[in-house]
């Protein structure tokens, strides 16, 4: 059997499952949401830099606390997908 | 002897005794007296703001807030009142958030989701609470931050109309040409909230703030604010 004879018997009878798309898909879903996390902390630094009062700490906090979150979910859908 | 005489004796005493006095002399007021005046009155509107004062962070209407500041403050400029859009607009979005918070309870029940592996479940149920967490973050922030300040030289308008964009209009008191309020429609009357609109004479025609609390007061404190820059003006204190 030839290489490419082997390669073509491989591909067939390869089982394709729609939840490995399904799995990419979510991952690169929590990718750009990883973006958006990322643009969320900068803008409320921004922000807070606009107006500087009592509770731009609290809001700093809950900007990081966001990206943190969409880091460890994307790390759990890379693990248990 | 009937009473009515004695009554008419009485007046006639009475009006004798005035003209024996003579005119009534009004108060001359100085120079001096009236600067003073002046400057109690100005004392008054400040101490009137004063007396609103709150230090909650999230309230919509902060008169003299204590610890805030913002960019393109100078160092003797001080706030005068901070406001927000009333607390009554965040209404629809936290409805929405709660709808949104409720509705994977009432999916499990109502759709058949029996053919979507737990393991993936358990992602679309934490990345659905992930997704209500940045709406309601998005609008809480998009509330809290654009703000409308009223410093005792100026006001500024910052908004910030979506996450990647910042709005800041500023224009001096003395720039400003006309404030006209409007509070239009049931919740706005009910709740006392309106837009402020006022003309300037600067590059920016308008600055609205828009869906404050209590628009009266606002404008009368502009216009307190506008009286004291003309006084200043007159007496040379501008800075």
């Amino acid at each position: 059997m030839t290489p490419f004879e082997r390669l073509i018997q491989s591909l067939a009878s390869m089982t394709f499952s729609p939840w490995i798309f399904v799995k990419l898909l979510f991952l690169i879903g929590l990718l750009i949401y990883i973006a958006f996390a990322v643009i969320v902390v900068r803008q409320v630094a921004l922000m807070s830099r606009t107006i500087d009062g009592n509770f731009s700490l609290p809001i700093k906090l809950f900007s990081w606390v966001h990206l943190g979150a969409a880091v460890a979910i994307f790390v759990l859908a890379l693990v248990i997908l | 002897m009937p009473d009515i005489y004695i009554a008419k004796k009485e007046e006639k005493e009475k009006t004798q005794t005035k003209s024996k006095k003579g005119p009534i002399k009004e108060p001359v007021v100085t120079a001096a007296e009236s600067k003073q005046e002046t400057k109690k009155e100005e004392k008054d509107v400040k101490k009137k703001v004063i007396e609103e004062g709150t230090t909650n962070p999230l309230a919509a209407f902060m008169s003299k807030p204590r610890n805030l500041r913002f960019e393109t403050q100078e160092q003797k400029e001080k706030v005068v009142l901070l406001l927000r859009r009333h607390l009554v607009t965040n209404i629809p979005w936290l409805v929405a958030a709660t709808a949104m918070a409720i509705f994977p309870f009432l999916a499990v029940r109502i759709l058949p989701l029996d053919f979507i592996p737990s393991s993936y479940r358990l992602i679309i149920f934490i990345t659905w609470y992930l997704l209500t967490f940045a709406f309601s973050f998005e609008k809480f922030l998009s509330w809290f931050f654009n703000v409308n300040i009223i410093t005792d030289e100026r006001i500024v308008d910052v908004d910030f109309p979506s996450i990647l964009y910042r709005d800041i209009s500023t224009t001096k008191i003395d720039q400003i040409q006309d404030i006209s309020i409007k509070v239009g429609g049931f919740v706005r009357s009910l709740f006392n909230y309106g837009d402020v609109a006022i003309q300037t004479a600067g590059t920016v025609p308008e600055i609205c703030f828009e869906a404050v609390p209590r628009p009266g007061r606002v404008a009368k404190i502009l216009n307190d604010l506008i009286l004291e820059e003309e006084q200043e003006k007159i007496d040379g204190r501008v800075r």
